[in-house]
């Protein structure tokens, strides 16, 4: 619980309010009819899943969309804010969850992108003392002379908040900023905010884990499809309670994973070393066991290796050091198109970047990848029949939502986009599956499916590794668990003996308690 | 400013196919038009010269001939051009690919005549040679990507340059290549007998017309039908998921160049031996670069190539009398290729968008 | 031959001629520069040369000074640089192909519009600008006649690489620029038209392509030749490439390839038996094997050569 025990009491006014406040993205209502406000220095979170319309509201108010319906009131005042800078001028400022940042560019000159100042040079030297003051107030070090990609992502997402800060906000707008950082980060950016609010900032935190929601709000808004379910103080309500608001049924926190009696080594890794684009160094010799019948959840905050290790066993990526074995045969430095004919397959983290060709039809895109083996191909041509009946078949016992086969990938939504990658790389069967953030940005009913999949495969003697950003995921699907830090395994432990607080810690580097 | 209005752009979704031919007619139209303009204000006389242009060209069943002729190397430089636009491989090396073809048939045709004389073995090598010698230049500059990731963009151009003057030194300056008129460079002519065969006897139009075609019906096939097809498409709308999915990009890159070299390989052989009957610097007044134009006009459909390259067959055919028949000057002809291209990009990029009320699918 | 060759006199002519041969090099690969570095790849700089030299020769030729020529060039730059933008920016037409298309249709249209307007067979003469010899300097032995004997475009086109690196580290603008180049998306949250930001760029960069290509009708050759650019605008692209999209580079890379260019021009006057063509052809073999060679990390923007569009 927070300790904000009387959040209204002592705060002058209302800051912002909304009345009515409807946003269409025909044939979706993405916000219907909501009525919001917000106290001079109060922090209050938005609540509810993905698609609930928490990101949609905060880019009404940050101008970079703008209502159908409904008015916005500032201190009183109906205003129309009609683009991000507008926003800024009034003093509403917003850190979306990806970071607007040039990367190769340094902290200050981020800063001082747009900034509206006399003249037609940049003033460096005033720039710098003002982030320098900005940084000692909040007690956090960083050399405005740093080149954004050296950062660490909390710091990165400390450049963004100095942006808004600069330019004097009084309301500061954050889009599920924990999505990136480690449990330490949150708690660091939590005692940052809450000294925000005691000066007097407003802030609105978008989230979809109840436990920020307690842990930093003073009020919080549940909303759920495009509606206002309804405004609570913190203090008043359980995180059961915040739950059937956000979906509207008792939620069942797990799905029933049986115990198994786990097989022989599958994969095996050892000592791999890797290095990202950049030429660093990103995995530092790992060493694991992947068995049959298992899943073993790969628990790590992005940006700590999984990637390139992610690459290295599917094959894009070169080992440094180290070799992968699968079922006995070393795959380490083989072609993606060996690895995969030997029975490994993989559902990536950017469905539409790394799994799927958008232009193709959906019949073509269930055999990316496979175009060359029989029985899709017969001969010097593609088999046609053998390709439409599989295409049609997977369409079916995958419930993916489509007019036909034949209909255009680039048409479906997020969950169908994964059907389609899950009925390939199911449909070969493989003994080995890597699945690299398979549910990210699915709606509830899909992320049961697809977790009911992935049970059902192990079940029947496959082995999945599982990449994870979200620990409740990987604590359900997962029979062991590894987690991943700066490159190397930290622990690899049972599920069930599994200290969730130890496993926060060892996301974020500390092994030794005494660390903590 | 359209958003004041409550409207606003979006993209559209597949064009009808008929749209699609309709739009290419237009595009043309427009393009007539403007070089109708640029032609009167030189003092000429557009609608004269036009009717000159297409009497030359289509007049009569000689004529007709005499344009499909012109198509042949048009053609195969066209669908060079699509086996790799279609992967997003940008080979711009037509031209030097087609000299070097030229060169390599030629080069072949003097070491192995004095031996097999003529008929149809030396036919045959002469063709292969066209082929490899294209097919080798393109396969350079797809081991230069593939190995050491030089853009294709730069180095068919380059290598364009290097082998158009390579060829120019060849023909001024050494004694093999050299014609025995000594001044003007090109090689001594070529024995009839070595000559492509005539297709009918009252024309030039030589076999290279229906290689074309035929190539142009495989290539057709080859993509839509077969797994080398699929992964050609496959990298062009999407190299990275192709990468992921196993695919070995830099050898798909060195097979296309090599095939999309020997194509243009093969337009510069039938030059040689099918019309001009020598080699020079002659042989292609920038058929490279106008494939190019044509794949691009034909949206990279291999079938649509072959009716446009007759379209500009045509327009070069018909070209030839102007200046003669009314004092402007042939190149004129670039001008209403480059000008259709561009009217047809214009009219197919405005088609992707329609203008509606302000709302779109998030 | 060989000892006549190394003379003091030809080696500085040699230089003198590779500084005046960096000209349009440099210049076209400034506006290139500017045009990427805010994301827009040009590939119409060739195209764009030629309707420089194109445009000087059709306004003497209608009477025109060479003054009024350059200005004209100017405006046609702005024009092809502005129209580059519109179709590839608004239009998110794909930009290799459209650079492509300009080049096309700049070499077709020269070869009529020359062909055409000349039917006399009257050959028009440029007046050539003169070398502006800079007073004391120009007096250094060796040095003075290399470096500060040259004609005014040459000094400006030098003193062009200083100014733009200026603007596009010091200035506002120029942050815009970079920044357009690297991340469209946190340009546009900070209140910046991309749009306009890229369409300057690439306006830019056509008025530079188009002067560079002005530069060989005012300064080297009074005659307008079909296609006499030869390829410098491709040389341009590659000297940005070269450079590691940096000026400091990207001049050492121009001084190298105008160098071999010099040295080509040189040779030939000497009775040296090396063919002609060879030494024509050694900056483009340069170039592949540069670009083969090429290890450092590249410095291109990421966003180069792909529309923006608010997503």
């Amino acid at each position: 619980m927070g300790d904000n025990i009387n959040p209204t009491a002592g705060h002058d006014y209302i800051l912002l309010e909304t009345n009515k406040l409807t946003k269409l993205f025909p044939p979706v209502t993405a916000n219907d009819g909501i009525d919001f406000e917000i106290y001079k220095g109060e922090i209050h979170c938005l609540l509810g899943e993905n698609g609930a319309g928490k990101t949609t509201l905060a880019e009404c108010l940050f101008g970079f969309y703008t209502p159908d319906q409904g008015e916005i009131l500032w201190k009183g005042e109906k205003v129309q804010i009609n683009s991000p800078s507008e926003a800024m001028k009034m003093g509403i400022g917003m850190v979306h969850q990806h970071f607007m940042l040039v990367d190769t560019h340094t902290v200050l000159e981020n800063i001082l992108l747009g900034r509206d100042t006399p003249g037609f040079l940049l003033d460096e030297r005033a720039a710098r003392k003002r982030i320098t003051e900005l940084c000692d107030q909040y007690n956090v070090n960083l050399d405005p002379n740093a080149l954004i990609w050296q950062l660490s992502v909390g710091e990165q997402q400390w450049v963004e908040i100095l942006k808004a800060l600069y330019e004097g906000v009084e309301l500061l707008i954050l889009d599920e900023p924990t999505a990136v950082l480690t449990p330490h980060e949150s708690e660091r950016l939590f005692s940052i905010l809450k000294r925000m609010s005691q000066e007097g900032l407003s802030i609105i935190f978008i989230t979809h884990k109840l436990n920020e929601v307690v842990q930093v709000s003073d009020r919080v808004t549940v909303l759920r499809k495009g509606k206002k379910v309804g405004t609570v103080n913190t203090w008043e309500v359980s995180k059961a309670g915040l739950a059937r608001m956000m979906v509207g049924r008792d939620v069942v926190f797990r799905v029933k994973r049986e115990k198994i009696v786990r097989g022989e080594a599958l994969l095996e890794l050892h000592g791999v070393q890797a290095q990202n684009d950049l030429g660093f160094l990103s995995v530092r010799g790992i060493d694991l066991t992947l068995h049959k019948g298992e899943i073993l959840g790969i628990a790590g905050v992005a940006g700590n290796g999984q990637k390139e290790l992610f690459e290295v066993l599917i094959g894009v990526r070169e080992t440094r050091k180290g070799k992968v074995v699968l079922q006995g045969e070393v795959i380490s430095g083989k072609s993606a198109g060996h690895i995969r004919s030997k029975g490994l397959s993989h559902v990536p983290s950017d469905r539409i970047k790394e799994g799927l060709v958008m232009d193709f039809t959906i019949a073509e895109n269930m055999i990316l990848g496979y175009e060359w083996s029989k029985p899709f191909r017969k001969g010097l041509q593609l088999n046609n029949k053998v390709i439409r009946t599989f295409a049609e078949e997977s369409m079916d016992s995958y419930e993916i939502a489509a007019p036909s086969i034949d209909h255009l990938t680039g048409s479906l939504s997020g969950g169908n986009l994964q059907k389609v990658v899950l009925a390939r790389e199911i449909g070969s069967r493989p003994s080995v599956i890597l699945a690299n953030q398979p549910c990210r940005g699915l709606d509830v009913g899909v992320i049961e499916y697809v977790h009911n999949q992935f049970l059902r495969l192990r079940g029947e003697g496959v082995g999945i590794l599982l990449f994870s950003e979200d620990i409740e995921e990987i604590l359900t699907l997962s029979d062991r668990i590894a987690v991943i830090y700066q490159g190397e395994i930290l622990d690899v432990t049972d599920t069930d003996k599994a200290d969730i607080e130890k496993l926060g810690l060892l996301m974020a580097g500390v092994k030794e308690i005494q660390d903590a | 400013m359209l958003k004041a209005f409550g409207l606003e752009v979006v993209k559209a979704r597949k064009i009808n196919p008929i749209v699609q031919i309709l739009l290419i007619i237009v595009a043309v139209l427009v393009a007539f038009l403007i070089s109708g303009w640029f032609i009167s204000l030189t003092g000429g006389d557009p609608a004269e010269a036009f009717t000159v242009m297409f009497k030359g060209a289509f007049g009569n069943k000689r004529k007709v001939l005499e344009t499909l002729l012109r198509s042949a190397p048009l053609l195969l430089t066209a669908l060079a051009t699509v086996i790799t636009f279609r992967a997003q491989i940008w080979s711009i090396g037509q031209e030097g690919q087609l000299f070097s073809g030229a060169m390599f048939a030629y080069l072949l045709y003097r070491i192995f005549q004095p031996v097999l004389r003529e008929g149809l073995l030396l036919l045959t090598v002469v063709v292969i040679g066209g082929f490899l010698g294209g097919a080798l230049l393109g396969l350079l500059s797809g081991f230069m990507k593939a190995k050491f990731n030089v853009d294709i963009i730069i180095s068919t151009v380059m290598l364009n340059y290097i082998v158009t003057t390579m060829l120019l030194f060849l023909l001024y300056d050494h004694k093999y290549w050299m014609g025995t008129t000594t001044y003007y460079p090109r090689t001594d002519p070529i024995a009839e007998s070595s000559w492509y065969p005539i297709l009918t006897s009252d024309s030039r139009l030589h076999m290279g017309f229906l290689i074309a075609v035929g190539l142009a019906i495989l290539i057709y096939w080859i993509l839509k039908r077969t797994p080398y097809g699929y992964d050609i498409r496959a990298l062009g709308a999407n190299p990275i998921a192709t990468k992921f999915k196993g695919i070995n990009i830099g050898r798909l890159i060195m097979i296309t160049m090599f095939f999309s070299g020997g194509l243009a390989g093969l337009a510069g052989a039938g030059e040689v031996f099918g019309v001009h009957h020598n080699l020079s610097m002659e042989i292609s007044p920038g058929y490279g670069y106008t494939g190019i134009i044509i794949a691009m006009v034909a949206e990279l459909n291999p079938l649509i190539c072959i009716l446009v390259s007759v379209l500009f067959g045509g327009l070069i055919n018909g070209s030839t009398i102007l200046i003669a028949a009314t004092g402007i000057h042939s190149s004129i002809t670039f001008v209403i290729q480059a000008l259709i291209l561009m009217s047809v990009l214009i009219c197919r990029a405005l088609m992707k968008y329609r203008i509606r009320r302000i709302a779109h699918v998030g | 031959m060989w000892d006549e060759f190394f003379q003091a006199a030809v080696i500085v002519n040699i230089l003198a001629a590779t500084i005046r041969i960096s000209t349009p090099l440099l210049l076209s690969a400034m506006g290139e520069l500017v045009a990427e570095r805010s994301g827009v790849m040009n590939l119409g700089v060739e195209g764009m040369m030629i309707f420089g030299t194109f445009t000087v020769w059709l306004v003497v030729f209608n009477g025109g000074t060479t003054l009024l020529a350059i200005a004209v060039v100017v405006l046609v730059g702005a024009f092809l640089g502005w129209l580059l933008g519109w179709l590839v920016i608004y239009l998110k037409m794909d930009q290799t192909v459209t650079g492509l298309s300009i080049n096309l249709l700049a070499s077709g249209f020269s070869i009529y519009m020359y062909r055409a307007f000349n039917i006399a067979g009257e050959t028009v003469s440029v007046e050539l600008l003169p070398n502006l010899s800079i007073p004391y300097l120009s007096n250094i032995p060796y040095i003075g006649q290399i470096v500060f004997n040259q004609s005014i475009y040459t000094y400006l086109a030098f003193l062009s690489v200083p100014v733009i690196a200026w603007i596009l580290h010091r200035t506002k603008i120029g942050l815009a620029i970079r920044s357009c180049g690297e991340n469209p998306g946190a340009v546009d949250t900070r209140g910046i038209n991309v749009y306009h930001i890229r369409m300057i760029s690439t306006t830019f960069g056509g008025i530079m392509a188009c002067l560079g290509g002005a530069f060989l009708m005012t300064v080297v050759s009074s005659r307008f030749l079909p296609d006499m650019t030869a390829g410098r605008g491709w040389l341009a692209i590659i000297i940005v490439i070269a450079g590691n999209w940096k000026p400091a580079r990207m001049i050492i890379a121009t001084l190298i390839f105008a160098f071999l260019g010099a040295l080509q021009l040189t040779l030939t006057t000497f009775d040296i038996a090396i063919p002609y063509e060879f030494l024509l052809v050694m900056p483009y073999v340069l170039a592949l094997v540069a670009l083969m060679l090429s290890r450092t990390r590249s410095a291109a923007p990421a966003k180069l050569a792909m529309p923006y569009s608010r997503e």
